[in-house]
């Protein structure tokens, strides 16, 4: 498994973003759409750093990556090992009025994202069955 | 060390090397920014076509984000990309309908090739040494236009040769509106099985210089002499769907299938009866049968009907029933025997539509167009005067003046390539002094005596515009590498197959993965940058806007695609994969049924010609068949590894060579199952494992083309042993076409199963159970 609190490239601040009231969905668009989040390239970063805090070390960090040419490197922060041969899809989760937080914490208190919850098959399952939604072995496992 | 220790050391440096591994492995790659926003996990399906044979069939490719380990400004790295995932066949096209074939399916295995030529490249050592070094675009490119204006300052541009599989459609056009403009002789376009026998001989029967479409579903009886039509013959996934409903698409009606050929193919195994016939003499066979319908006046409507009275006025004696050809006679000829003529003759006629169709060994005779003629003959006696139209007919060209090749056919591609090479080796002034290859490799697919190895070595500049490095590719002084098909432009005019006239059409699947440039858009550069007459000729900065300017008259012609303006028709086209008439276009029976003019100066009627072959029957006891798999075509395809661990239908064989022998040829020059042996003709020899096999003659050898690759990447080099090498260059005398199933060979045991490399997937055919025990 990954690490809990994994050391990124760059130490981005989801507090910073989410206190000037930015959205989940603003980087993560795909997370409405189909089974991954989707986290933005450098290009999505710089759209709004060209201008803002421009002096910052992290900024000019992330600068240089799209300077040379290259992405940022995150650092997975939530996954499942592919022998538990189990697919996740979020669109239907944001769908069904589940929050973000219920699985990833309260991303206000957050810098980088750290691994709050512990996201094994027990933890699925409970909030399958108090949502009364399908716990059949196929919902997950195909 | 005690065990105990080195247990103990061994574990734990174990688990020191995987925790090492485990750590971050997108850290060793550079990820580099992504060059389209996709939404992961997402699927689109983008239409496509095929190209991996010529039957053009439509594709769908199922496209998703994925990483992709690539290079970009000459550092490797991941990257996010649309990637090609599956493909499979597109629902609404006419030709395969949903449907594709194991080849169809590797071509993702073209784009994500590990041999791929992904940037351009410069031999650096001797030639075909293979050794290159990579350059920039702009100095391939500078290379290339410095080679072509020195042509033109030395007032030689004749001097430039263009050699390329045959293409329809407009790289075709394009190719050839360059080398006119540029001054240069016509392309040699050359395939080894090119069908030119056929295509002469539908021009003389029926009026058409193409292949033929088949309506399978409508028919109660086929006869198929040689044709392979469900493995490799024509259009086979278009066949195999009408075969599928004629055989069991219309409850309580099955249609009957027989099948005449000397060696048991994959069309032959499914076939209700199945016919060894001598080699070269199927067309005698055919005449035979056609003998006892004249002369019992089975089918008295047709024989008089104008589409028979056409065909069977090229064979000599026709009006007078075939006096020559009576059962009794053909038995002795063909080892068929009469009763069984007699039988067909009356199960065809007698049975509702019946078709008698011709491909494959039969027409690479020496008397191949005689066969031709007389199967076509055949054909028109049983398929013809039906009001529902006959099963055999001929797909309408599209009504764009240069969609396809033109009506009469050009020389067959064996003569082109044979004078081109003439022409280099003879030195004279006005020789090829630059080559351009694009997609043919003779150097593998020809027969030795054609000499085009040597010819090729001769000419001082070759400039390849290929994707890979084969057998003449890796003589070329420079190469110039061309996107994969699903990363580029394709258009199709398949030629048959579909009962609607039909044009294939699609932009790029996926973003080119590697640094690739599509040789259109090379040659349309180069083009604009020598100016002058190319550049009127060819006016389009890429090749899109050429396809659309060809494509947009097709507008007016309504069809699939309705479109209020002309953008919308170019968008519409490109999202159904292409134009086609629309289906109720009564064209296809119509047409077919009329018989096109008699051309002028063909009405010789033709007479029967023995075969000939290269070698005496006492030298060369054994007649000699390479055949045509569906895994390798005739070789092009095998570099991919799905095609070469594909078993062979009938053998089950894989991953080699074979040559298919019969059990008591086995038993009596004691060769068995796995051993090694030895094939010589007057040309050359080769050593491959046997197969025991009952479907096959006993006077005959038959093996797969396809490999026997001395350079054509890591899959298909060094397997098995090409029999196109040891093919004496024998013709068929009207076309000028190779006739591949004309050398005779001599078989010899040199090794037991030990020394040959035999890999069978299960069994194979034990035998026929009507056979007494072969082994």
């Amino acid at each position: 498994m990954h690490p809990e609190h994994p050391v990124q490239p760059i130490a981005f601040t989801h507090t910073v973003h989410l206190a000037k009231r930015m959205q989940c969905t603003t980087c993560h668009v795909g997370v409405s759409q189909g089974p991954d989040a989707q986290i933005p390239n450098v290009t999505f970063c710089m759209g709004c750093h060209m201008v803002i805090d421009t002096n910052n070390p992290e900024i000019k960090k992330i600068a240089a990556y799209q300077a040379r040419g290259e992405d940022i490197p995150w650092v997975r922060v939530y996954n499942y090992s592919p022998s538990a041969h189990v697919r996740f899809n979020h669109a239907p989760h944001i769908r069904a009025g589940v929050a973000c937080s219920t699985c990833h914490g309260d991303m206000t208190k957050q810098t980088t994202a750290e691994r709050k919850v512990n996201l094994n098959m027990g933890f699925c399952v409970e909030c399958h069955k108090q949502k009364r939604v399908s716990v059949d072995c196929d919902t997950c496992h195909f | 060390m005690e065990r105990r220790n080195f247990i103990k050391i061994s574990a734990l440096t174990g688990v020191a090397a995987t925790l090492d591994a485990c750590r971050a492995p997108d850290k060793q790659l550079i990820r580099f920014i992504p060059e389209e926003n996709l939404i992961p996990g997402i699927a689109v399906w983008k239409p496509s076509i095929c190209t991996l044979c010529s039957a053009g069939c439509g594709l769908q490719v199922r496209v998703m984000q994925g990483d992709a380990e690539v290079e970009r400004h000459g550092e490797r790295g991941l990257i996010k990309m649309g990637l090609a995932k599956r493909l499979e066949g597109s629902p609404q096209n006419p030709i395969n309908a949903g449907k594709l074939c194991a080849r169809g399916q590797a071509g993702l295995q073209v784009l994500y090739h590990p041999d791929r030529i992904t940037k351009p490249i410069k031999r650096s050592g001797a030639r075909g040494s293979g050794q290159f070094q990579a350059i920039s675009w702009d100095d391939a490119l500078k290379e290339l236009t410095s080679h072509l204006t020195a042509l033109q300052a030395s007032r030689s541009a004749n001097a430039l040769a263009f050699l390329a599989r045959p293409l329809r459609g407009q790289r075709r056009e394009l190719i050839e509106k360059f080398l006119t403009a540029f001054g240069a002789p016509p392309a040699v376009w050359y395939e080894p099985f090119d069908e030119a026998v056929l295509r002469q001989a539908n021009l003389l029967s029926f009026g058409h210089a193409a292949l033929p479409t088949l309506d399978l579903a409508r028919a109660d009886y086929v006869i198929s002499f040689g044709a392979d039509f469900l493995g490799t013959w024509n259009s086979p996934v278009a066949q195999s769907i009408g075969y599928g409903a004629m055989r069991r698409g219309r409850p309580g009606r099955r249609g009957k299938f027989v099948q005449v050929e000397s060696r048991m193919s994959q069309t032959g195994a499914n076939a209700d009866e199945w016919i060894a016939c001598k080699p070269g003499t199927e067309g005698v066979l055919a005449l035979g049968i056609a003998h006892v319908i004249l002369s019992q006046k089975l089918a008295p409507q047709s024989i008089a009907s104008p589409a028979a009275s056409r065909a069977g006025s090229q064979i000599a004696g026709w009006s007078a029933g075939l006096p020559e050809f009576t059962p009794e006679a053909v038995e002795k000829q063909t080892g068929v025997s009469a009763a069984v003529m007699t039988r067909l003759a009356h199960e065809m006629t007698l049975s509702g539509a019946a078709a008698a169709i011709v491909g494959g060994a039969p027409l690479a005779q020496t008397n191949g167009l005689f066969s031709a003629l007389a199967v076509n003959a055949l054909e028109s006696l049983v398929d013809a005067n039906r009001d529902e139209g006959p099963i055999l007919g001929f797909t309408p060209e599209p009504p764009l003046s240069n969609a396809g090749e033109p009506a009469a056919p050009a020389q067959a591609s064996f003569a082109r390539l044979n004078s081109f090479a003439q022409s280099v080796l003879s030195g004279k002034a006005g020789t090829p002094q630059m080559l351009m290859l694009y997609d043919a490799n003779p150097i593998f697919s020809a027969p030795p005596a054609t000499k085009i190895r040597e010819a090729i070595a001769r000419i001082p500049t070759i400039v390849s515009l290929g994707s890979f490095i084969d057998e003449t590719s890796a003589q070329a002084d420079l190469i110039l590498p061309d996107n994969a098909p699903l990363e580029s432009w394709l258009d199709s005019v398949p030629e048959s197959g579909s009962f609607q006239s039909l044009i294939g059409l699609a932009p790029p699947a996926v973003s080119p993965l590697h640094e690739t440039r599509p040789m259109p858009d090379v040659l349309l550069g180069v083009a604009q940058h020598l100016g002058g007459d190319l550049a009127k000729a060819l006016p389009y900065a890429t090749f899109d806007a050429m396809l659309k300017a060809a494509l947009l008259p097709l507008r007016a012609q309504g069809g699939s695609v309705a479109a209020k303006t002309d953008d919308d028709f170019w968008q519409s086209v490109q999202t159904q994969g292409g134009w086609w008439s629309a289906p109720a276009a009564a064209g296809w029976k119509s047409a077919a049924a009329k018989p096109a003019a008699m051309p002028q100066g063909k009405q010789a009627s033709h007479a029967l010609t023995a075969p000939e072959f290269a070698g005496s029957a006492t030298d060369f006891p054994f007649y000699f068949q390479p055949y045509l798999t569906p895994s390798f075509g005739d070789g092009s395809t095998a570099h991919l590894p799905w095609m070469q661990e594909l078993p062979d239908a009938l053998t089950t064989a894989m991953w080699s060579s074979w040559v298919e022998i019969h059990p008591k040829t086995g038993a009596m020059l004691g060769i068995q199952q796995g051993d090694l042996v030895e094939i010589a003709s007057q040309a050359g020899s080769l050593r491959v494992p046997a197969v025991l096999s009952p479907g096959i003659a006993p006077d005959l050898l038959a093996m797969p083309v396809g490999q026997g690759h001395e350079n054509f990447g890591r899959f298909a080099s060094g397997h098995g042993a090409n029999p196109l090498s040891i093919l004496a260059p024998v013709v068929e005398p009207s076309t000028g076409s190779l006739a591949w199933a004309a050398t005779r060979v001599k078989l010899a045991r040199v090794g037991g199963p030990e020394q040959a490399k035999l890999v069978l997937f299960a069994g194979g055919m034990s035998g026929f159970p009507h056979d007494e025990k072969p082994r």
